[in-house]
């Protein structure tokens, strides 16, 4: 009798570590990491930038304020009279406008992954399920895809609708979003074939088969959800390139189209005149790096927290 | 081990002439046409015979075929800019300053971004660490076309530097003088990843028993370092390096353009603009061998290493 009751003492102490689920348990992780903790915080303040901007700024970065600059014969310089960083050439307030700049980051952040997902996700979930010559077709394609550097198959795609109606889309956006996806769709296919095939003989899916579920309700509800994870992690590590393909493209001349601007083309606009009027470049850039310090950081930071390989560390 | 290769090898060609197809398609159903750009407009009689001249009024799928033909014979066909000028005439002087800026900007990479990793790893949670992690995530983050476009301004600019400086502007004639800026502006991104995955797999193989088995025979930590540790860490660096000189020695655009460099990326570039078709073509099948090839040569190469994997028991 005295086994009996020496039983309960045996197990775990529960109420000192607290049980988290798996999510809880990698936010947790996150949460702790400081890199993580500082991703998270720049991602957050761009992502409230991006939705406040255009309430806060100063100007429409449309409105030209021409009169002094043409007084001042030249762009005004920073801490002007109601210009905190400065005009350009044409009068328009750079604050109003590096600020107009977040929304086209943000918007390139995630819809372009949302692209790579609608495109990568079902094309690997195919091969990985289905294996065999499909497997191998998918795949294939993937090399062909890969065949082309990255930065060259955008321009050859983009190049194709130059002066079409689609190029002017959501100010030159569309086409954009849809070039990064086509580009980077790859990878995240590869990923996804990759952890389908690795669940796909695991016992729980071997017994959901045994109890006569379907092939596509056991793929949707039995193997994606083991998959999300990594998705998220893949996504979060694409979206500085992402981000950084569309300032280029952008720089270019190929990117966002006027009146608007990206922070790529803002630095194509004043880098010209980079030793005249610094100030013209110095704002996207700021804008440009810490953005991509955040989104790398936070890509990081949830790689270490939701990988199981990168754990220990 | 040779029938792995061949199988390899093999399968380059396939995906060269899918890759050549999805650019004959794209650029063929782009807007515009080699004889009207710049608001410059041909007589129509001009057009038609130039058209003639070079084919291009056959049925597309008749044009592709014959390309195709011709590139057995290694033969790219003719420009479709104002001269007829064999397509293998213009790219073959591009490819040279390309490879050469590549290669520089690969070695400049590695001799920087191997040792940051390793030190970083070797000294983690240090200071050492945090200033060597933090100058790897700066050329994460520098987006090229800045960091080009910066170097030229403040090193090569006439107005920081009336006299001659030591440095170019731009060009490729010039020697090192010229080289060096867009060497160290492309070296950037590779040379931050190359610190980041030397790193990460450092940190692997620090407790490796092999590594313990060392310190315990009283190896001198130097020896161990090179020896033990970073010959097994660079291993998995193999499959990064791949596509990365790849991506190094096909030219880069953004590099290309701000220091005027005659290159693959520069050309690649113009004939877009230009719709030059065949160039553009023609590159494009050169590009996707180079890429082909060398991510052949990183499996087959893992192969040797890893003989798991030409078995094909482990993807």
């Amino acid at each position: 009798m005295a086994d009996v009751r020496a039983a309960p003492a045996l197990e775990a102490p529960a109420s000192h570590v607290p049980s988290r689920g798996y999510w809880a348990d990698g936010l947790h992780r996150l949460l702790r990491s400081r890199s993580g903790v500082a991703g998270l915080i720049i991602v957050g303040l761009l992502s409230l930038l991006a939705v406040i901007g255009p309430m806060v700024a100063p100007w429409d970065y449309r409105v030209q304020d021409i009169q002094p600059v043409l007084e001042n014969g030249g762009p005004l310089p920073p801490l002007s009279p109601g210009h905190l960083l400065g005009t350009d050439r044409l009068g328009r307030d750079l604050f109003s406008r590096t600020l107009d700049g977040a929304q086209i980051s943000m918007a390139v952040a995630l819809i372009a992954q949302v692209v790579v997902l609608l495109i990568g996700f079902p094309i690997g979930a195919i091969a990985g399920w289905r294996g065999g010559r499909t497997d191998t077709l998918l795949m294939r394609l993937t090399d062909v895809v890969y065949a082309f550097p990255e930065l060259l198959f955008v321009i050859l795609c983009t190049s194709a609708v130059v002066g079409t109606p689609w190029f002017r889309m959501l100010n030159g956006l569309l086409i954009v979003f849809l070039a990064i996806g086509v580009s980077a769709w790859v990878t995240m296919a590869r990923l996804v074939r990759a952890q389908v095939m690795s669940l796909k003989y695991r016992e729980f899916v071997e017994a959901a088969r045994a109890t006569g579920v379907s092939d596509r309700r056991i793929l949707l509800r039995h193997v994606m959800p083991n998959a999300v994870s990594p998705v998220i992690v893949a996504i979060s590590i694409g979206i500085p390139g992402a981000v950084l393909l569309e300032s280029t493209l952008s720089f270019l001349g190929l990117g966002v189209q006027v009146p608007r601007a990206s922070w790529g083309s803002l630095i194509e606009d004043g880098i010209e005149y980079a030793t005249r009027w610094p100030w013209l470049v110095i704002p996207p850039m700021v804008a440009l790096v810490i953005t991509l310090v955040g989104f790398t950081l936070l890509g990081d930071g949830l790689r270490d927290a939701f990988d199981p390989r990168t754990r220990r560390r | 081990m040779l029938s792995y290769a061949v199988r390899r090898l093999l399968w380059v060609i396939p995906v060269l002439v899918a890759a050549s197809a999805i650019a004959f398609v794209v650029m063929r159903t782009a807007p515009g046409s080699p004889w009207n750009r710049e608001g410059r407009q041909l007589e129509p009689y001009i057009v038609e015979q130039l058209n003639r001249d070079l084919g291009l009024d056959q049925p597309l799928l008749n044009q592709y075929l014959a390309w195709l033909g011709r590139l057995l014979t290694g033969d790219l066909g003719l420009s479709t800019s104002i001269q007829a000028i064999p397509v293998n005439e213009i790219i073959g002087p591009a490819v040279w300053p390309s490879l050469q800026l590549g290669l520089m900007a690969f070695l400049l990479a590695a001799v920087i971004g191997i040792p940051l990793g390793a030190v970083a790893a070797l000294r983690h949670r240090t200071v050492v660490d945090y200033a060597a992690t933090a100058l790897a995530m700066v050329g994460m983050v520098a987006p090229a076309f800045a960091l080009a476009a910066f170097l030229q301004l403040f090193f090569a600019s006439s107005i920081y530097r009336p006299e001659e400086g030591l440095f170019a502007p731009g060009g490729w004639e010039d020697g090192p003088r010229s080289w060096a800026l867009p060497t160290i502006a492309l070296a950037g991104l590779p040379m931050a990843q190359f610190a980041r995955y030397t790193k990460a797999s450092m940190l692997d193989v620090l407790h490796a028993d092999y590594v313990r088995t060392a310190h315990a025979k009283g190896l001198d930590e130097q020896q161990i370092v090179t020896h033990h540790m970073l010959r097994n860490a660079l291993v998995p660096l193999v499959t990064l390096m791949g596509p990365m000189l790849a991506i190094l020695i096909t030219g880069s655009i953004v590099v290309e353009r701000i220091f005027d460099i005659p290159g693959l990326g520069n050309l690649y570039w113009s004939s877009i603009r230009v719709r030059d078709y065949s160039v553009v073509l023609g590159m494009t099948v050169i590009y996707a061998a180079a890429v082909a090839i060398i991510n052949a040569a990183v499996d087959i190469l893992y192969g040797v290493i890893d003989p798991r994997i030409r078995d094909g028991s482990v993807r």
